[in-house]
């Protein structure tokens, strides 16, 4: 699951994948600001055809978090 | 090839309007393939006795439709079988697809576009840009008109840029004059946002910036693009539209209210007329979405096959302009430190 949130944030970011670790705080250390931290979860939501709860959208900091609730959705 | 996606549902005048703008449109760009985004069976019904060249011309099914009264922020995620949301994915997904038009919810569309499709590298914020008639004949364009109700001075600054490349690369305005909206037209009026932003347009030397415009110049011919936070743009083209309205429709119980203006009025009736298309919103196309990293037109609600028509030329000529590399190429050259 890291390997796909590494290689669509890379892309989203246009950032050297390498960059991308699971402790990268998605904000300060990747550069990201909101919008892109909406379209990485959009782009999650319709490729697991999950709907994340609003509450969840704001708790993501690091790349593990993420990482964390796609692996939880799926072992759902 | 270009290819475009046309959201054929979510309009006042949808799907018919639609599909015989986006047909219609087929006419004037050889090079032109369509993608029609909705309900197939119902599409197929539309395109019925019509000529089309099937070579240049898909389905997208999406049986689902977003209504103008479905909160924004549930549908772009929930209903994922919309015409709307099908063809934003479709968008962001298939490389070969450019652009994208749209009649339906405002709203929806902003969101959906925002939070799919992602922005032009620097961008900060996506911007609208509807094109105005102004009274010399001209256009003027206003961005931003609703994307973005608070913004900062970076914001405003990006506006005039995008905005002004558009003028000039798709209706070919040579150096466009660019305002900044305000409520004087000195330097030192506004509030500290405003004055932010004047020092900073002022700075930038890849557009021609003219200085502050007050609400009453918007139409004078004076200005090709005017900059502004989305909440006042909003406020400004719908208060010079219902101006204009309110005046004309005075205009005419005035006429009818005596025999000898019923006369006169008979006998302009012609330039009337031609007032009346030149103030057609239909004929300026649609509102583009400056900013994100495809392109995306939003089509007035009540569009009829003209104004789809228009919407599907502007997508096709911001696509061909190659517009977006040259909004990256100026916005790079700006050190943006608000987001």
């Amino acid at each position: 699951m890291f390997d796909e949130v590494k290689t669509i944030l890379a892309r989203q970011l246009r950032l050297d994948p390498e960059r991308v670790k699971p402790e990268s705080d998605i904000k300060k250390d990747l550069g990201a600001d909101s919008l892109d931290i909406l379209q990485l979860l959009m782009r999650m939501e319709d490729d697991y055809g999950i709907v994340i709860p609003d509450q969840e959208l704001a708790q993501f900091r690091y790349v593990s978090d993420v990482v964390a609730f796609l692996d939880k959705q799926k072992s759902e | 090839m270009i290819k475009i996606i046309v959201d054929c549902f979510g309009g006042d005048h949808s799907p018919e309007a639609n599909v015989d703008g986006a047909i219609a449109s087929l006419g004037k760009f050889e090079d032109l393939h369509l993608i029609l985004s909705g309900d197939e069976a119902i599409i197929r019904r539309c395109l019925e006795g019509k000529q089309w060249d099937a070579s240049r011309v898909e389905i997208l099914h999406a049986p689902q439709v977003i209504g103008c009264d479905e909160k924004p922020t549930d549908v772009i995620r929930l209903k994922r079988d919309s015409s709307m949301i099908k063809a934003i994915r479709l968008l962001r997904d298939d490389d070969s697809v450019a652009a994208m038009v749209s009649t339906g919810s405002t709203g929806a569309l902003v969101a959906g576009a925002l939070t799919r499709i992602g922005r032009l590298q620097g961008v900060i914020r996506p911007a609208f840009c509807p094109i105005l008639p102004a009274m010399n004949g001209g256009i003027v364009g206003i961005c931003d008109s609703g994307a973005n109700v608070e913004v900062t001075p970076d914001h405003l600054r990006q506006f005039a840029i995008m905005a002004s490349l558009y003028m000039e690369n798709v209706y070919g305005v040579s150096r466009p004059r660019v305002a900044l909206l305000n409520v004087g037209k000195e330097a030192e009026k506004g509030d500290e946002l405003r004055q932010t932003a004047y020092k900073l347009l002022q700075e930038t030397s890849e557009i021609n910036f003219v200085g502050n415009m007050e609400s009453r110049d918007l139409l004078s011919g004076s200005y090709d693009v005017v900059v502004c936070d989305g909440f006042s743009g909003n406020v400004l083209i719908k208060s010079t539209e219902g101006a204009a309205l309110e005046l004309l429709k005075k205009l005419k119980k005035d006429i009818y209210s005596r025999f000898i203006y019923k006369v006169g009025a008979a006998l302009m009736s012609r330039m009337f007329k031609e007032e009346k298309e030149f103030m057609n919103y239909q004929n300026y196309g649609g509102s583009v979405l400056l900013g994100t990293s495809k392109v995306v037109v939003k089509g007035h609600g009540s569009s009829k096959a003209v104004a789809v028509e228009k919407c599907i030329e502007q997508a096709y000529r911001m696509q061909v302009s190659a517009l977006s590399a040259k909004i990256e190429e100026v916005i790079c050259k700006y050190e943006h430190y608000e987001q």
